[in-house]
């Protein structure tokens, strides 16, 4: 794993051996996605969406392809109710299961995430079957391998929470996600990236939702030199929802780069997205968001918000929320902010006696406390304060 | 003479403006290269600077790709070798009513310009096709010391002015299109207000295009000195086309430190036009800028007036309206670029789409390092008025400080059921309604314009809304 092994770790040919275990669909969906990869111009810092990056310093080059161990920490109440968890090599061997034809058909690329499509080996695998009502959170944690790839399936009408951790010590990584959501289900998932400090990390999540089916999405930045999160949800069924948060806290030379899309593509259907980032010390928050209302996706009800709390001078926040509307009857409305801790609060929380750095903690933790509120699983705000908690002690000081 | 045929000259031709115009006294032939140009620059009896600008833009015109952002499918039907790039319709530049041609004046009565409102507004230039034919300054703008012609003119007159400002704030190589004018650029206005000087009437201008695919590439500059204020306004009408035709304009405003300037337009091209402009401002020190642009008709807009706030306290406001149906595509927005601390910038846009039409906001709002204390908020609101129709946001927002205030929000949603409902049942029928529903959703734009031009705009509405409801 040393910069000065190999300088092209990843090769067609090394995703064929890769592959060469598994069934011919699965191979030829590796191969699918290491030609996109391929295909797709490595960025510079004149590329579209990627202008605003600064990568100087910043090592892009893939590493080479390990397993990674997927462990999927299923409580007594799944195991019970029918759950199942396995790696995706195992899931995939089993053909009793929609595995495959979740592998093959979300083939939707990015540049880096292709590669966990192309190279990944071992992976994970959750099936909770129909009408499973399982309320303990299903803990997931990553060991090795640069290319985690997790596949998720949530049976009709059945109910789940998911917390997804990697491996903190990864120096690269590149996972991709599929979230299925059978009609009626509804899933609560949680991206936990707390990363090395001098990590490169790309996430691509994608999720496709079922009639009347919803979906809560809640992505925690917290680590990478640089870290690029791609959330796609694809509202497929009438009825579907969706609810998306992200909150950062960047510090030192960290960048953020969330892109996020919300696909109506069934009428009746409504996402509401809300990212938030506090930024401090020379850090950089770049977000980029599209709503796209298909033609026929009528009473279609979409709203995004990215809020940039500037915390020191050299913090920067981009922000590009766009809409691609092709239906009328429609409620679509975004809004964008970016801005220092407010100054009438610091003042007000001031004159109550609190120090200027304590009121701009209370500010920071305010901040935050909405997404939280919004998500409204306390064991989950729980972890995820704690995690942000050293973090936000340093403000002000 | 005695070769025309009568019936053109009676007949009245009852879809729109055109007129009889066919004694074009010089027609280049279409298409564009270096002999062009030089052929533009010979008949102006341009200066050696102005020739080189041109045959320089040219080059870069020729070497830039179309803006890959763009919407392609429109801007690749146009044929730039099937264009005229440059035309006059007289000889004679007319300094007073009388001197201006007789066919000429039939297409301003066409137009339909009261005479009230001639006498009403200060000076006018009417572009004809390419070439400024009428223009008159009022005598008390002259006693102000104000210089307002057309550029060509201004170029002869006040070349030491024009060259210290010309292309300065929009360079040819800022995008294919202002390369394209800057090669083969032709009339517009020129309008210097000197210190301390505010007019106090809209100085105005009508362009027109009327000729078969003819381009029109008009060069604007206003430049205010310190402390002086100065309306301008634009309006546009052009006649029916059998082909494709051309309108790339260049516009460039300076407002020194504590100057003001509002730049109106009402954009109404005929639906096959092409409108591909470049509007920027350059605002230094307390300097304000307004934007007021409204975008009615046309094939294909693109237009992102700017405003550069460079010195400290500068203000940039953009105010404006998008109306695109069946076959149109109204791609314009705005830029803000905030590099001195203490500026801000409001921006509001506001979007109709009808019959298959599509608007588009396109925005920029960017704060460089060490800008403390700007404030800039954007408001986009969009209306579809049926399933065909579209609109897509793409705003941006670059941040690089901290100490500001940076605001954007943006909605699309249909007319209100509710709001028709209760309208309706106050006795309206259904068109008139929704009219009045798209009237009100503009007004904030139209009750920034001078009060010929609100009922114009307002009649105009009405007529698109006709046969768009039921």
């Amino acid at each position: 794993m040393t910069e000065s092994t190999a300088t092209a770790p990843i090769s067609r040919d090394l995703v064929a051996r890769i592959g060469a275990s598994g069934p011919e669909e699965v191979l030829e969906a590796r191969l699918a996605a290491f030609d996109a990869f391929e295909s797709m111009p490595f960025p510079t810092e004149s590329s579209v969406g990627w202008r605003r990056t600064d990568l100087a310093g910043i090592d892009l080059k893939p590493a080479p392809p390990a397993e990674s161990v997927c462990d999927i920490g299923l409580p007594e109440s799944a195991k019970a109710a029918g759950a199942i968890a396995s790696s995706l090599e195992d899931a995939i061997r089993k053909t009793s299961l929609p595995v495959v034809s979740t592998v093959r058909t979300g083939l939707s690329f990015r540049k880096f995430s292709a590669l966990a499509q192309s190279a990944w080996q071992g992976g994970g695998y959750l099936h909770v079957p129909a009408g499973a009502d399982i309320a303990d959170p299903i803990q997931i944690s990553w060991k090795g391998g640069p290319y985690p790839r997790l596949v998720v399936v949530i049976g009709k009408n059945a109910r789940a929470t998911v917390v997804e951790q990697h491996d903190q010590s990864a120096k690269y990584l590149s996972g991709r996600v599929d979230l299925i959501l059978e009609d009626g289900a509804r899933l609560n998932y949680i991206h936990v990236q707390d990363c090395a400090r001098e990590s490169v990390i790309f996430s691509h999540q994608r999720a496709e939702i079922g009639r009347d089916a919803k979906l809560v999405t809640l992505n925690f930045g917290l680590g990478g030199r640089l870290a690029r999160t791609d959330v796609e949800v694809e509202l497929q069924g009438s009825g579907a929802e969706s609810d998306m948060l992200g909150l950062v806290f960047a510090e030192g030379e960290q960048q953020f780069d969330y892109h996020t899309l919300q696909g109506h593509r069934a009428p009746n259907t409504r996402s509401d997205l809300l990212f938030k980032s506090a930024l401090d010390d020379r850090s950089h928050s770049a977000y980029t968001g599209v709503i796209i209302i298909d033609r026929g996706a009528q009473r279609s009800d979409a709203y995004q918000a990215n809020r940039n709390l500037l915390l020191s001078e050299g913090a920067r926040a981009d922000t590009e929320p766009m809409l691609e509307i092709e239906a009328d009857d429609v409620r679509c409305t975004h809004g964008a902010t970016v801005g220092p801790v407010d100054e009438e609060q610091l003042f007000y929380a001031e004159s109550r006696g609190l120090e200027p750095d304590v009121a701009a903690r209370m500010i920071v933790e305010g901040f935050f406390g909405e997404v939280f509120e919004k998500f409204g699983q306390p064991s989950v705000t729980k972890l995820l304060q704690g995690k942000v908690a050293p973090h936000v002690a340093r403000v002000g000081a | 003479m005695a070769t025309k045929p009568q019936t053109l000259v009676d007949k009245d031709y009852q879809y729109g403006f055109r007129d009889q115009t066919d004694t074009y006294s010089f027609k280049a032939r279409k298409g564009i290269d270096h002999d062009i140009v030089e052929q533009i620059s010979q008949m102006k009896h341009e200066p050696q600077w102005m020739r080189d600008f041109r045959h320089r833009s040219l080059d870069i015109f020729l070497s830039k790709p179309l803006p890959p952002w763009a919407d392609l499918e429109a801007l690749d039907q146009i044929n730039f070798a099937d264009i005229y790039y440059y035309m006059r319709a007289s000889d004679v530049e007319g300094k007073t009513w009388e001197e201006v041609p007789a066919d000429i004046k039939r297409t301003f009565d066409r137009l339909g310009i009261p005479e009230a409102e001639r006498k009403f507004l200060g000076g006018v230039t009417a572009q004809y096709d390419s070439e400024v034919v009428y223009h008159s300054i009022r005598k008390d703008l002259e006693k102000l010391g104000v210089l307002f012609s057309d550029m060509d003119t201004a170029l002869r007159e006040h070349e030491d002015i024009v060259r210290e400002h010309f292309a300065t704030v929009i360079p040819p190589a800022d995008n294919k299109f202002s390369a394209l004018n800057s090669a083969v650029w032709s009339g517009g206005s020129f309008i210097w207000v000197p210190k301390g000087v505010h007019v106090d009437v809209p100085l105005q201008a009508y362009f027109r295009i009327n000729a078969e695919s003819m381009g029109q590439f008009e060069r604007t500059l206003i430049i205010a000195e310190p402390g002086s204020f100065v309306h301008y306004i634009e309006g546009c009408t052009a006649p029916t086309y059998s082909s494709n035709s051309l309108h790339s304009a260049v516009v460039e405003l300076i407002a020194k430190e504590g100057a003001h300037i509002r730049y109106t337009t009402i954009q109404n091209w005929y639906k096959n036009i092409y409108n591909l402009v470049t509007k920027r401002a350059l605002a230094q020190k307390n300097a304000h800028v307004e934007w007021v642009d409204g975008n009615i008709g046309s094939r294909l807009t693109m237009k992102y007036p700017s405003v550069y706030m460079v010195g400290e306290g500068a203000r940039g406001d953009v105010l404006s309206i998008a109306y695109a149906s069946e076959g149109q595509h109204q791609d314009a927005g705005s830029k803000m670029v905030h590099a001195a601390p203490n500026t801000s910038s409001i921006i509001t846009s506001k979007s109709v789409s009808k019959g298959g039409g599509r608007t588009t906001y396109r925005g920029l709002v960017k704060v460089y390092e060490g800008c403390d204390g700007v404030k800039s908020n954007v408001r986009c609101d969009a209306l579809l008025m049926d399933p065909e129709s579209r609109s897509d946001t793409y705003p941006t927002m670059e941040i690089d400080s901290r100490n500001v205030r940076i605001e954007h929000e943006a909605t699309v949603s249909k007319v209100g059921e509710e709001q028709l409902f209760y309208v309706m049942s106050r006795g309206l029928t259904e068109v008139e309604a929704t009219t009045m529903i798209v009237n009100g959703f503009f007004e904030p734009f139209v009750k920034e314009l001078p009060m010929e031009y609100a009922v114009e705009l307002n009649r105009l509405i009405a007529l698109e809304m006709e046969g768009s409801v039921g």
